[in-house]
């Protein structure tokens, strides 16, 4: 990636639009942009229907993460270009900007024969640009990734626990009643629903007082709406999930489409916001869910402990708002 | 590798996704103001 950066004056003179995709949260690959320097868009494919789309997912986990790869796709959506990239090679930007320029002049040219792929192990040209790199802009991501590279299927194995990929059945709003467990919790919240509401769109609030839950980022761009989508992260447990009802001060409902552990078949939650008193919202919190294999094993204790932990949540919530939200 | 992936000369899938600041991305969109597209496939943060 540090190597497309310092070569992006070439792909802008080319009137290429270079973009990196990966499952990364917006979080996560932020973080890769600032310490990178990068100055193209890092796309979040989190749900993995792009990678998905271009068969791509990595076979050897099935976690989701994609195969490498890089596609130099024309205006007309034709692939021209082509790499894909095992643990152990880099495509030589050198032979594809070279490729590229040719295109440029003759825009029917499509790739011939096999890319040039660089070693793993980095040439003398390559750990000196590494080295200006680490000392000129702090970065180390060019180290990391090649000496960590060994460890690469380490990595992956460490990642299937941290990412969600296990499938889950989305589910609509009728699936509390179909549901094997439900749970329902109600609660009086001394605040209006829209401020509940305010506080359930806002996902810095959630660790704040949901004590089981550790981080909640939004993966689809804002303005939230039925079908917008989210992540959640608990004690190892992370959660995709999908919203099915987005009603502001009235209804936040969503279904998990995808568990870093086979926790649930298909889980939903729905907080239903009614108007109490002069000032007061009711809430009605509904968990419905058909176990997974992990969790039937847990049995009767399993479905008590959920149950405790969503009537901790609403208190704590009630408490929040009492408190100024 | 996967014989579904799009080849040389294929029609590359269009998508919509978010990036890195929030801002959407839509590769149809990109290519219809004229623009060649070099999309990389990476495995992101250890």
């Amino acid at each position: 990636m540090a190597e497309i950066q310092n070569r992006l004056a070439t792909y802008e003179k080319l009137n290429i639009q270079v973009a990196a995709l990966s499952i990364d949260t917006p979080n996560q690959s932020r973080a890769i942009a600032e310490k990178m320097n990068l100055d193209f868009p890092l796309l979040c494919d989190t749900q993995k229907k792009v990678i998905d789309r271009f068969h791509l997912r990595n076979p050897f986990e099935h976690d989701g993460i994609a195969y490498p790869g890089t596609f130099i796709i024309t205006p007309d959506a034709r692939v021209c270009y082509r790499s894909l990239d095992g643990t152990a090679s880099r495509l030589d930007l050198t032979e594809e900007l070279a490729f590229l320029e040719q295109h440029s002049r003759d825009r029917a040219l499509l790739m011939q024969g096999p890319p040039k792929k660089s070693w793993i192990f980095p040439t003398p040209k390559d750990t000196w640009g590494m080295a200006r790199n680490m000392v000129t802009q702090g970065n180390f991501a060019d180290w990391k990734h090649f000496i960590l590279l060994p460890l690469e299927y380490l990595f992956i194995l460490a990642d299937k626990i941290k990412t969600p990929s296990f499938d889950c059945q989305k589910v609509g709003l009728d699936f509390a009643a179909l549901a094997r467990v439900r749970l329902v919790t109600q609660i009086d919240i001394p605040a209006p629903p829209k401020d509940v509401f305010q506080v359930l769109e806002d996902q810095e609030s959630w660790p704040l007082w949901f004590k089981d839950i550790q981080r909640v980022e939004w993966t689809s761009a804002p303005p939230f709406k039925k079908g917008s989508s989210r992540q959640v992260a608990l004690k190892g447990l992370v959660l995709d999930e999908t919203f099915i009802a987005w009603e502001p001060g009235r209804r936040f409902s969503f279904s998990v489409t995808a568990a870093s552990r086979p926790l649930f078949r298909a889980f939903m939650e729905d907080y239903l916001l009614e108007p109490s008193g002069v000032s007061g919202t009711k809430l009605t919190w509904t968990v419905a869910y058909d176990p997974g294999i992990m969790l039937k094993a847990a049995g009767p204790l399993g479905k008590h402990m959920l149950k405790k932990s969503f009537q901790k949540g609403a208190a704590a919530l009630a408490a929040f708002m009492e408190k100024g939200g | 590798m996967d014989a579904n992936i799009p080849d040389i000369g294929q029609t590359a899938p269009d998508f919509t996704v978010t990036d890195a600041f929030g801002s959407s991305f839509t590769l149809s969109e990109t290519l219809n103001s004229g623009r060649t597209v070099k999309l990389v496939f990476y495995r992101g943060h250890w």
